[in-house]
């Protein structure tokens, strides 16, 4: 039984940007009760339309229509009252509070001048079980797991009485079972008549949960089609505009001498005296990939922090190339081991400098960049940065001296994969490199991560993402609370083993 | 098209210069208010004595004092751009530079008078200088090491400066009868050169000349070296400073210790200078420290904007010498100026808003070139 009743109709929206449209002309009608994915690469405007949709954006033209009948939406407040809610990419919870007083902060029952929490409690847990949401209301945020605080965003959708639910990217963050989960859950809202609008990049996700998929691509829409009429294949192609390869092609790895040779690391945390990282010895080789696979939190970002000198470590040992690294300063390691870090605005960029001053972060103080009195080579950082924009394909508003805050995160990562990677050090730390990018994006970096090691540069790479540490690596080593339980080879490992080891119910013998 | 398009860069370039002006305009406007309502009869004359900053009562002879005026403001306000764009709230202004201006009396009343000819004044500039920095060196080593906030630090060592002032003074170079400090030898002032004939103002000295060589120093420093590319790197993002491997604990000491610096040299040149000044025994941070702040907020933090901010507010302080004339107190310049310090504090906000603007103006032009840009 198909619904054609449309909920939303968006008509000839257009909104610009300095530099670039980001939605170009876009009509586009949502059934009422369907699972409505958005597809495009970063930058195709699918999260711009979002946002336009909840009222934080007003486009330059064109008009929206709920429930037949033409709307304004100039603030989220509007989008509310309209039955519109959205769990965001990021999600925007009071840490320190409970999952029921984030639920209804701002939407509070009261009797006379005293909360009800009661009344609120009750309605909370109506919906969670009506719809399978389990999550205990009186945990605070900050103890609760990511997929858990994503329950409560959409709780917190559901008690506002939204009907039309927007997941920015909803999967990005959570653990293969979380996702199983999510997917359930997005399909039991939709059985309930909700209409979900679900912005992703990942192609098996949309083909698994949704009823229709609409492409966009750099501002425009290209198709809308039934996603049991499609393949993932063929949603790719329509998405990058060009043939995309989900797999990595690459040669089998040719290990030569330790580059990175880590023995005995052992990193404590200073307030609960617990053990962030356990004892972890591992080496990387010149000419192979190495992955650190875990789920969140288990202390692989620890680890590389400890690699790099951003975090102090209080045991082991740290050798690169035969040099004992242990001690060295973070500018001496730079100059070894370039650094793709997990944060990209905490640390991979400036935001507030222009992109070529972010280009030449880890080179202003070479001699090709400055002068021996201290000036800066302007002339170098220009022809550099345009060097770099061209070969990575960076795309920004005004080029080089676009301010890095006003590119789009998949431009700013692409800033510093490219300014990592001609570093030309020995060895490579990649963490999530590919995070928020779209297929093209992936498909170049993986390819760029693989010429690094084909040019006998050793890599490490660290991802949440079990299919990319699958493609990518040569060996995966797993990490479950501080240590490492598994060195693996992605050959001879099944996706459902490596998440065994990840649980930490499978273990190695201890190795090395 | 291209044309066009390069002029709409050109405005948002300049947001910064036209958001200090939107400010200044604005806080004259309340000026006159405040003059019409307290005297309508005076209100205006004294106004349009105010905006002329005097010269047209005083004529070109008050261009002596507005340097006069300048010159510790331009320091001070430097001091301010520099740490405020590496990242650092230095609050201590008052007494560094106050520091710095007893340095220079004491080493020109013990030391200096007797040293070959210009150093009867370098050297106690110098001192002072160095005194500017060294009291910025305990709140430096706090933040740096200790992360105790640098407002905290830099205000405390004001208070300690203060007292800590009387006792030296009372020690070592009081002058009972006048109440103040003892007047410099006539050696140790800084030449004149030929401010003098420039200025038709026999006191002018070459102090602001120092003062304004010293901005476009810090300017130099700021835009154009390694130096100030890491500290204005520190100011905007700590982490990926510290993940690019600057040293962000040396950064912070020096950032702190040339602003200290440049607040002691702002009170040498003005305890140095041919008109002369005196410290009082009074219990009082000095005004010109956060004074600079003000010429800071005026600059939006640029070095060379603080050259004009700080001629602006000598500007203004000149024009309230007058104002007695016309039955109000002189302190009615300082009701003035603080209202357009507080419009200059807006004006960070004024800038967005005409960066905003500007941007709309330059999507006009995209619309028509759209398909061009992409």
């Amino acid at each position: 039984m198909e619904n054609t009743e449309n909920i939303i109709e968006f008509r000839h929206i257009t909104k610009r940007f300095p530099g670039i449209i980001a939605c170009n002309d876009i009509s586009l009608d949502i059934r009422k009760g369907e699972i409505h994915a958005l597809l495009g690469e970063n930058g195709a405007g699918k999260s711009t339309l979002m946002s336009i949709l909840f009222g934080m954006y007003t486009p330059e033209e064109g008009t929206i229509s709920i429930r037949g009948k033409e709307v304004k939406i100039t603030n989220p407040r509007i989008a509310t009252e309209l039955g519109i809610g959205m769990v965001h990419q990021h999600f925007k919870l009071v840490q320190n509070y409970t999952v029921l007083q984030n639920i209804v902060l701002g939407s509070e029952t009261v009797k006379g001048p005293f909360l009800d929490m009661d009344s609120c409690r009750k309605k909370v847990v109506e919906l969670s079980e009506k719809y399978g949401l389990a999550v205990d209301p009186d945990a605070l945020i900050e103890n609760i797991t990511v997929g858990q605080q994503q329950r409560c965003e959409i709780l917190k959708m559901l008690y506002r009485e939204a009907e039309i639910l927007i997941f920015d990217e909803p999967t990005a963050v959570l653990t293969p079972q979380e996702i199983d989960e999510l997917m359930d859950i997005m399909k039991g809202l939709a059985n309930e008549g909700h209409t979900i609008l679900f912005i992703s990049h990942k192609l098996e996700e949309i083909k698994r949960v949704s009823d229709r998929v609409t492409i966009l691509r750099r501002g425009k829409l290209v198709k809308t089609l039934n996603a049991a009429d499609t393949t993932t294949t063929q949603m790719g192609e329509l998405m990058v505009g060009r043939e995309v390869s989900f797999h990595v092609e690459k040669k089998p790895a040719e290990p030569k001498e330790v580059v990175l040779d880590v023995q005995h690391l052992t990193m404590v945390n200073e307030e609960t005296k617990k053990k962030i990282v356990n004892d972890v010895s591992f080496n990387v080789r010149r000419g192979e990939i190495v992955a650190i696979a875990g789920i969140d939190g288990n202390g692989q970002s620890e680890l590389i922090y400890g690699l790099t000198g951003i975090m102090p470590i209080n045991e082991g040992k740290i050798t690169i190339s035969g040099v004992d690294y242990t001690k060295k300063s973070i500018r001496e390691r730079n100059l070894i081991m370039s650094h793709i870090p997990e944060d990209r605005h905490k640390y991979g960029l400036i935001l507030d400098y222009p992109l070529s001053y972010n280009l030449a972060l880890k080179n202003y103080f070479k001699p090709d960049f400055v002068s021996k009195a201290g000036f800066l080579k302007f002339g170098k950082f220009d022809t550099y940065a345009d060097d770099l924009i061209e070969r990575f394909d960076i795309r920004s508003g005004q080029g080089k001296v676009t301010m890095a805050r006003s590119m789009s995160g998949g431009n700013q990562q692409k800033a510093i994969v490219a300014r990592e990677i001609d570093q030309n050090a020995d060895l490579l730390v990649a963490v999530q490199p590919t995070r928020g990018l779209d297929v093209g994006a992936i498909e170049f970096i993986h390819k760029q991560l693989v010429a690094q090691r084909d040019q006998d540069k050793a890599v490490l790479l660290m991802s949440f993402e079990l299919d990319e540490v699958m493609d990518v690596a040569d060996r995966i080593l797993v990490m479950f609370e501080g240590e490492i339980m598994g060195n693996l080879d992605p050959k001879k490992v099944t996706v459902e083993e490596v998440g065994l080891y990840m649980a930490g119910v499978k273990r190695e013998e201890k190795h090395e | 098209m291209s044309a066009k398009k390069e002029k709409k860069r050109d405005f948002s370039k300049y947001t910064g210069v036209l958001s200090s002006l939107i400010a200044i305009i604005s806080g004259i406007i309340i000026a006159l208010i405040v003059l019409m309502t307290t005297h309508p009869d005076k209100g205006f004359a004294a106004f349009t004595t105010l905006i002329t900053g005097g010269f047209g009562m005083g004529g070109i002879k008050n261009l002596g004092s507005l340097f006069y005026f300048a010159t510790p403001i331009l320091c001070t306000g430097v001091a301010m751009c520099l740490a405020f764009q590496a990242g650092i709230f230095n609050i201590g202004g008052p007494g560094q530079y106050s520091v710095g201006a007893l340095a220079a009396i004491l080493t020109s009343l013990y030391f200096s008078k007797d040293f070959p000819a210009p150093f009867t004044w370098i050297v106690p500039l110098i001192v002072a200088t160095l005194a500017g920095a060294l009291w910025a060196l305990v709140p430096g080593i706090l933040k740096a090491y200790f992360n105790v906030n640098v407002v905290i630090g830099t205000i405390m060592f004001n208070y300690i400066e203060m007292y800590y002032m009387m006792h030296w003074i009372n020690d070592y170079c009081y002058d009972a009868m006048k109440g103040q400090t003892r007047a410099i030898p006539a050696q140790c002032k800084l030449p004149q050169w030929f401010m003098p004939a420039l200025t038709q103002n026999k006191t002018s000295d070459i102090g602001i000349l120092i003062a304004i060589l010293v901005a476009i120093l810090i300017w130099i420093v700021m835009e154009k070296t390694q130096l100030g590319y890491e500290l204005k790197a520190c100011g905007k993002n700590a982490e990926a400073s510290r993940y690019a491997g600057i040293k962000s604990k040396r950064n912070i000491m020096i950032s702190i210790l040339l602003s200290g610096a440049l607040c002691g040299l702002g009170g040498g040149l003005t305890h140095l200078s041919v008109s002369g000044t005196y410290i009082t025994m009074k219990e009082a941070l000095a005004a010109e420290g956060f004074n600079g702040i003000a010429v800071c907020c005026l600059a939006n933090n640029s070095p060379l904007g603080a050259i004009f901010g700080a001629l602006f507010m000598a500007f203004l302080t000149v024009g309230g010498n007058y104002m007695q004339i016309f039955g109000f107190q002189r302190e009615i310049v300082s009701v003035i100026t603080s209202v357009i310090i507080y419009f200059a504090a807006f004006s960070l906000f004024l800038k967005q808003a005409l960066e905003r603007t500007a941007n709309k103006k330059k999507t006009e032009v995209n619309k028509v070139t759209g398909e061009e840009l992409k």
